[in-house]
């Protein structure tokens, strides 16, 4: 670009040396171009944004190529990434399942066994095994599981692939495994498995069945894009794992072929998503990846556009520069040319100032310099030309006016003369007080005109000063007369007011006096209040104490009843002892008796043994029984008196008993009486408490709303107070009052008389003023 | 491009719409390793932790001393004034195996790192298996006592406080010989894992001669077949698996019918009041039962009392240790991730550092939490967890029946790699 500057440059300024140069140059660009600087710059600079636009576009087309390869490369990459890993997990659940199934704990051992075999296994084995269960094909039912709920359920109950295994179809050899078709979700642990089972080895009725979840595995597989969607599928288009809906259709074929082939990976994109296929090395299984191409691409795009931004950054900038450059290079030269050419026309007055410090600046300084030295020249030869017709005239006129002069000042000293005899001669009227005369100016002299003018002038301001006096002092004296006329009114306004404040203070000075009466009648209202209720208070206390008395009364009474009871109880108790006293005695009197008979019948049988002794007396030993007999009669006679006093006493006791028994009985009797007395007292005793707590209630609300008067007195008092206190105050202010009306009133007469010396001084005035004539009214 | 991405977190893709349970192992894809120096001051964190246990069903009793254990830890460190929050949840395994599932699932959806639980055996193997372990969560039962917890291929997030059923076998197959001089036994077992696995076990161990293992049914009408059959050859020691219900009819078959002076051997499961006061048992009955007697016992049973007013029932004490454990492991991994919490159970219970017990959390996760090493001793027993994630008490009481019920006469340890 600098080159093709300079070459611009060349060709402007040095037109007639480069006519070799002009004529190769020629050949090649149109006129138009040769012509203007302006021109060759455009041009220039559309060259350099075709240049970056070519390289540009090439780096974008390259750059996105290159990112979708990358793309593509990951996207199938990570499909068969996850091919794998769902293939090393389909061989890892076949081998545990193997070696489950060739265990002898397995093989026809009772099911507790077996039970504790899995239980075991499960244990050891990584927990993607959800669960192990021992088929009995023989029995058709699960003979054990490590899932206690289906524990020795029958398999037509159980809604799992695995239940439908066709032991000689889909298990022909001890080592086979059987793996469901696809993926499940297992109902009883609610995942995402699948199941694997294997003929137990030595036990050809038996099938161990392994449920592996495939949810540890697919969470570690990686997606790369948001809507990234992968699915495992076989070549009879079943869907093996993964849900069914993929947000693109894939290519069935593409499926089939890898699957059969068991190897290779392949890539696909249509408008809307692009899909990555993976087959499986160990079934025909192939894993396919779908994303939305917006995604998969979103790379590709962000560098494609990053792209655009610089290329079209660069171009504006370009632009943007060559913008700037043109106008500070095309546009002062231009200027400069119409300049000079001004010059050259003769506008020696044209401008060439610039602010600019570099080459143009510079340019307009020289053409500047030039055009100051050209115009100092011209100027100079002008002048000097102009200065000696200029002295010639000047000599001329100098001569004329010299004898007009000495005319004019002859006349003027005759006019003078004249103009002063009659100004003296207006002076000396005026003198004499005739404000009225003027001083006649009709003269040719300015300086003795102005004279008269200005003396006319100072007579009339002289006289209308002096009217304006005379009418002042007129004014003044009517108004001085009409304010003593009004002060005199107000005057006696104040002393109306005054008089009327001395009224009111007095009325209010009563005012107070009767309140202090008011208070006194209050506060002794108050204290009889107070003394009615001490009063009342003392009463309460009497009342209490009645209740205290007849309460004390009561109990004794209650006492006297309850020993009154007591006793009355113990004589009926006294009384049942006798009683039975009695009743004993009774007996004994039964007793005395019976002794009685008995001694009667001895005495009996004594005079029969003396009897039969008589007899027995013609015998040998009539004396011995006799004599027993004897003594058996005295015997009987002693027990019968005996009898008969123990009789004689028990008579006695009876009679006195019957005595103690009435004593006791008249006793109680009055006892009873003496209880039946005591009640009515107790009832009246409680009566009494009732009327005294009634009394002492009463008394007590008398206290307490005589004590509330007394509280409404003492309020009613300090109300007052308040009222006589203000009342005091109102006096006092009207006092002020009156006292400040006095004052204005004495303020007022001093106006007054202020007013009326102001009047003299007028009238004096007005005497002096006559003397000067004038030509207004008095 | 791909080897860029490898570095960042891999995130879940919709791969397959059917793929149901997808959102459940979200967990197990976020990013894992923090290294040491990196590890958060505690008064940022928040320690999270959830249990699986059972709150309705057949289990719902006994899994309330179980949720009380496990939500003891958090209540004591409310209490105290650590720096970090403590945030704890439980979910109901309503005694199921797919309640167990789907609770732990729900606790995983709510990034808990760790869960205390599941309470049985058949849940806690299928529990971690179909949820936890897939998600890389941390898993401690405080009652699954099954030997095949120990063989589950856990890649080292399962682990138990519970003590495990084979070592009991074990004990009794030692007591045989040396306490017994006996040279042939025989076993009569429940059907079922838990009779399964001990007679296994004790066969295993026993230096001598095992002339039968017979099993029987719990529906049966009479046990006296199953006696003959299993004391066929006279052996010199009988050893009885199985539970109260059946346990009492059999054993008295065995004392009015079969006795014929074998020394008589019961599991921990007839080791029972139910079965001292129905049976009479007349001469030389033994048993070895797990101690639930750690070091840190008595400060356990006092919070506990004092917080629900009982005293603590049967694996009360394993499921707190639980708790515990996976609380401290968290503070020292530094972050609310399974596989880095995996990592630090052995380090808390193992091994030299400043002893922490029951009621010294706080401590133990303040120091846990600055890198420091901490050992936990248990309220259940030590609690050191072995290779296999088995932490259960290794303590076994020696006992004998006597008229007046039992009589303890030893405490025992099993020899080292025995289980």
């Amino acid at each position: 670009m600098s080159t093709e500057d300079t070459e611009a440059d060349d060709s402007d300024q040095s037109e007639g040396e480069a006519d070799s140069k002009r004529t190769v140059f020629g050949t090649l660009v149109p006129s138009f171009v040769r012509s203007s600087y302006r021109a060759k710059f455009v041009l220039t600079i559309l060259a350099v944004v075709v240049v970056i636009s070519a390289v540009g576009a090439a780096g974008y087309v390259n750059a996105e190529q290159t990112v979708q390869d990358d793309t593509e490369q990951q996207l199938t990459a990570m499909v068969d990434m996850h091919a794998d890993s769902i293939n090393q997990w389909t061989i890892s659940m076949e081998a545990h399942t193997r070696s489950l199934s060739s265990s002898p704990d397995l093989a026809g051992t009772s099911q507790e066994t077996a039970q504790a075999h899995v239980i075991q296994e499960q244990a050891k084995l990584p927990v993607d095994v959800r669960a192990i269960h021992i088929v009995d094909t023989n029995e058709n039912q699960v003979l054990t599981s490590t899932n206690l709920d289906i524990r020795g359920e029958s398999l037509g109950g159980i809604d799992e692939p695995w239940t439908d295994i066709d032991l000689g179809v889909d298990l022909t050899s001890a080592n086979d495994v059987w793996k469901s078709p696809t993926a499940y979700n297992d109902q009883i642990v609610d995942d995402q498995v699948m199941s694997f089972a294997s003929p137990i080895e030595g036990d050809e009725a038996r099938i161990a069945v392994v449920v592996g979840t495939i949810e540890y595995r697919v969470d570690g597989l990686r997606q790369l894009h948001d809507d990234q969607e992968t699915l495992i599928v076989d070549t009879e288009n079943r869907t093996v794992l993964g849900s069914s809906e993929l947000s693109g259709d894939f290519d069935q074929g593409v499926v089939s072929e890898l699957g059969t082939r068991r190897n290779g990976e392949q890539f696909t994109q249509d408008s809307g998503t692009v899909t990555a296929y993976a087959a499986l090395p160990d079934n025909n299984w192939v894993a396919v990846s779908t994303a939305p191409t917006s995604q998969a691409f979103a790379a590709s795009d962000a560098v494609g556009l990053t792209l655009v931004v610089v290329i079209a950054a660069g171009l504006l900038s370009l632009l943007v520069a060559g913008f700037v450059l043109a106008r500070q290079t095309v546009t002062p030269l231009r200027d400069l040319r119409d300049k000079a050419e001004k010059i050259e026309q003769g506008d020696r007055s044209v401008e060439l100032e610039t602010n600019r410090v570099d080459e143009v600046g510079r340019l307009y300084q020289a053409f500047d310099g030039m055009r100051t030295s050209l115009d100092a020249q011209i100027t100079a030869a002008e002048e000097a030309k102009s200065e000696a017709e200029e002295a010639k005239e000047d000599a001329e006129i100098a001569k004329e006016d010299a004898e007009s002069e000495r005319e004019r000042v002859s006349e003027m000293m005759n006019e003078l003369e004249r103009v002063a005899d009659q100004y003296g001669e207006t002076m000396r009227a005026a003198a004499n007080g005739d404000l009225t005369v003027r001083a006649d100016v009709n003269t040719d002299n300015d300086q003795m005109r102005t004279i008269g003018e200005e003396f006319n002038e100072m007579l009339a301001d002289i006289e209308a000063a002096v009217g304006e006096v005379k009418q002042f002092a007129a004014d003044v004296t009517g108004a001085s007369e009409r304010v003593t006329t009004s002060t005199k009114e107000v005057k006696q306004a104040s002393e109306q007011v005054s008089t009327s404040i001395q009224e009111i203070s007095v009325a209010t000075e009563q005012q107070s006096e009767r309140l202090g009466e008011t208070q006194t009648e209050m506060s002794n209202l108050s204290g009889t209040t107070e003394e009615i209720a001490s009063t009342a208070s003392e009463v309460a206390g009497v009342a209490e104490q009645t209740v205290e008395s007849s309460e004390t009364g009561q109990e004794a009474a209650q006492n006297a009843i309850s020993e009154m009871n007591k006793v009355e109880k113990e004589s009926e108790r006294a009384v049942e002892t006798i009683r039975s006293l009695e009743t004993e005695v009774e007996r004994i009197d039964e007793l005395v008796d019976a002794i009685s008979d008995v001694a009667e019948q001895t005495n009996m049988l004594a005079l029969n043994a003396s009897i039969e002794a008589t007899r027995a007396g013609e015998g040998n030993n009539a004396d011995g029984f006799d004599t027993v007999a004897q003594e058996i009669k005295a015997l009987s006679a002693d027990a019968k008196e005996a009898a008969t006093e123990i009789e004689q006493r028990i008579q006695t006791i009876r009679d006195q008993t019957e005595e103690s028994v009435q004593v006791v009985e008249t006793t109680r009797d009055r006892v009873q009486q003496g209880t039946e007395a005591v009640e009515p007292a107790v009832e009246a005793l409680e009566g009494i408490t009732t009327y005294a707590e009634e009394t002492n209630n009463g008394v007590q609300e008398i206290s307490a709303a005589t004590d509330e008067q007394a509280k409404s007195a003492e309020e009613v008092v300090s109300a007052v107070d308040d009222v006589a206190a203000s009342s005091d105050e109102s006096a006092a202010e009207a006092e002020n009052v009156s006292a400040a009306a006095e004052e204005q009133t004495a303020s007022l007469t001093e106006v007054t008389d202020s007013v009326a010396s102001l009047a003299d001084q007028a009238s004096n005035l007005s005497q002096r003023l006559k003397r000067f004539e004038t030509n207004q009214a008095d | 491009m791909t080897g860029q991405s490898r570095d960042k977190p891999l995130q879940r893709r919709t791969f397959l719409a059917a793929a149901g349970g997808a959102a459940a192992f979200a967990g197990c894809l976020s990013e894992t390793t923090n290294s040491v120096d990196e590890r958060p001051p505690l008064s940022s964190r928040t320690l999270r932790y959830g249990a699986v246990l059972p709150q309705s069903g057949a289990l719902e009793s006994a899994g309330e001393v179980l949720v009380n254990g496990a939500s003891l830890p958090a209540t004591e460190l409310e209490g105290s004034d650590l720096s970090a929050n403590v945030e704890f949840q439980v979910q109901d395994s309503k005694t199921s195996i797919t309640g167990a599932i789907d609770a732990a699932r729900s606790l995983i959806e709510d990034d808990f790192p760790a869960i205390v639980g599941a309470a049985a055996s058949g849940g806690t193997l299928q529990m971690t298996q179909q949820a936890t372990i897939p998600a890389e969560v941390v898993s401690c039962s405080p009652s699954a006592t099954t030997p095949t917890l120990s063989i589950l291929s856990d890649r080292g997030f399962s682990f138990r406080t519970a003590p495990v059923d084979s070592l009991q076998a074990v004990i009794v197959a030692q007591l045989a010989t040396a306490e017994h001089s006996a040279e042939s036994a025989a076993t009569l077992y429940e059907q079922g894992d838990y009779g399964r696995q001990l007679s296994g076990a004790f066969s295993a161990s026993f230096d001598g001669a095992v002339l039968s293992q017979q099993s029987y049914s719990p529906e049966s009408e009479s046990y006296s077949e199953a006696l003959g059959t299993a004391l066929t050859g006279d052996p010199d020691l009988l050893f009885v698996v199985g539970y109260p219900e059946n346990g009492i009819p059999l054993l008295q078959t065995y004392y009015d019918e079969h006795q014929d002076g074998e020394v008589l051997f019961v599991s921990d499961g007839l080791v029972d009041g139910s079965v001292q006061e129905s049976v009479d048992f007349h001469q030389d009955a033994y048993g070895a039962v797990p101690a639930s007697v750690g070091p840190g016992q008595e400060s356990f049973v006092s919070m506990y009392s004092a917080e629900y007013g009982a005293e603590p029932g049967l694996f009360g004490s394993n499921s707190y240790d639980a708790a515990a454990t996976l609380l401290l492991a968290n503070a020292a991994a530094g972050e609310n991730e399974g596989a880095a919490i995996a990592r630090q159970m052995r380090q808390v219970t193992v091994g030299d550092g400043t002893e922490i017990q029951p009621g010294q959390l706080a401590e133990g996760i303040e120091r846990a939490g600055a890198g420091e090493n901490i050992q936990y001793r248990g309220a259940a027993g030590e609690i050191e967890f072995d290779g296999s994630g088995d932490g259960g008490p290794v303590q076994y009481e020696y006992l004998t029946f006597t008229d007046s019920g039992k009589e303890v006469l030893d405490q025992l340890t099993p020899p080292e790699g025995s289980a």
